[in-house]
């Protein structure tokens, strides 16, 4: 199959690493239809997975139906085809031919995403700063008042926010690493900072992955619409253009000690994209932490 | 000791992050959202970690901290 052109296009990337930047500028082009989140491969996908029981036996409805004579293969095909004829069906009616899908907790279901799609798609993943990706998080879920289902095993296991959120970067980045690294072929890994530091020659090399002439006409328009189908990032549509305003955003919203802390989950992965190893300040005595805390409350009279 | 403005720079740009370039003595710092809470309470505990004892809190007020003009002439004349 891979010397077809395949009809959908799946993202893969951390929530809060650029996915739906990545979204707009494929929504751009002729050939893609990229809506809103449509939650398709999140749902599939949370229909497939079942529960592993103490015996070792998965509980879920590929094993319930399995009892019925219907084998994995049918279950999952059957799915793929009922989701597949929706995204085709809307990408018809934009007039392109192809679609992509993007869903920002997909990440935490690529191996059930990828059973599911298998070659009949390519992958387009992306990464970025873990830092960067806990503050935006932080922000997305002060917004939301709520966690996604996918991080509240993190959220019970880390009673600091933080942290959870710093541990499902780490799981979801690794995954998505040893994905792009096992499918060379199918998958394209894409770095957040690059991205936006070069948009052009970055985008180049996507769509000649894509097998896609690369329109670079289109970047200057992708962020001016306003987009209104689907569940989509609020902050990507207060702008108009690519911008790298928020790469290292976290140096000055995080505090030395915090970055200390997270440190110690984030940098093992950091380093195997690449990224520096972060470092915090040093660990604080009590009096250190008073005085610290003493200034804070100075500072919020002046406010 | 003499505190510097550059020791001042230096700070700002490289623990704190601040674009400096855009930075005069009188830029108002705090009170602007140049730095915020965070880094405001990183530059107090620096000063006071590099010139001497604790900073009384009546002293931390934006006359005495919101530019470095103003930063300097506050840590310096506590020196004095």
């Amino acid at each position: 199959m891979t010397d077809q052109v395949r009809e959908g296009v799946v993202l893969f990337g951390c929530p809060r690493s650029g996915t739906t930047l990545l979204r707009r500028l494929l929504d751009a082009h002729p050939s893609f239809a990229a809506p809103g989140e449509t939650y398709a491969l999140t749902s599939a996908a949370r229909f497939l997975e079942g529960e592993r029981m103490v015996d070792g036996l998965e509980v879920g409805v590929v094993n319930g139906l399995g009892f019925l004579g219907f084998s994995s293969d049918e279950v999952v095909g059957r799915l793929r085809d009922l989701v597949f004829s929706f995204r085709r069906e809307h990408a018809a009616s934009e007039g392109k031919p192809r679609w992509v899908e993007k869903t920002a907790v997909d990440a935490f279901h690529l191996a059930t995403i990828h059973r599911l799609c298998a070659d009949r798609v390519q992958y387009v993943c992306i990464v970025r700063h873990g830092l960067d990706v806990v503050c935006s998080m932080q922000d997305w879920i002060g917004k939301s008042q709520a966690y996604p289902s996918e991080l509240h095993r993190y959220i019970r296991e880390n009673p600091r926010p933080l942290h959870a959120f710093a541990r499902a970067w780490v799981d979801a980045t690794n995954a998505i690493l040893d994905f792009a690294e096992s499918n060379p072929e199918d998958a394209c890994l894409l770095q957040y900072e690059n991205l936006v530091a070069d948009p052009n020659s970055n985008l180049a090399a996507l769509f000649e992955f894509l097998g896609e002439d690369y329109v670079a006409a289109s970047l200057s328009t992708a962020l001016t619409g306003k987009d209104s189908k689907g569940f989509s990032d609020w902050k990507s549509f207060a702008r108009s253009a690519i911008e790298d305003a928020s790469v290292g955003r976290w140096k000055t919203v995080l505090s030395r000690e915090t970055v200390m802390e997270l440190s110690e989950i984030v940098n093992p992965t950091l380093r195997r994209i690449g990224y520096e190893p972060v470092v915090g300040g040093g660990t604080q005595d009590e009096a250190q932490k008073r005085r610290r805390y003493e200034i804070g409350l100075a500072l919020q009279k002046l406010k | 000791m003499n505190f510097q403005r550059n020791d001042l720079i230096g700070f700002l740009k490289g623990a704190l992050n601040v674009d400096v370039s855009d930075v005069e003595d009188d830029t108002l710092l705090f009170s602007t959202g140049v730095i915020d809470s965070f880094s405001m309470i990183e530059l107090i505990t620096y000063i006071e970690s590099t010139t001497g004892p604790s900073i009384p809190p009546g002293d931390i007020t934006l006359e005495n901290f919101d530019s470095i003009g103003r930063i300097l002439s506050y840590v310096n004349s506590r020196a004095a």
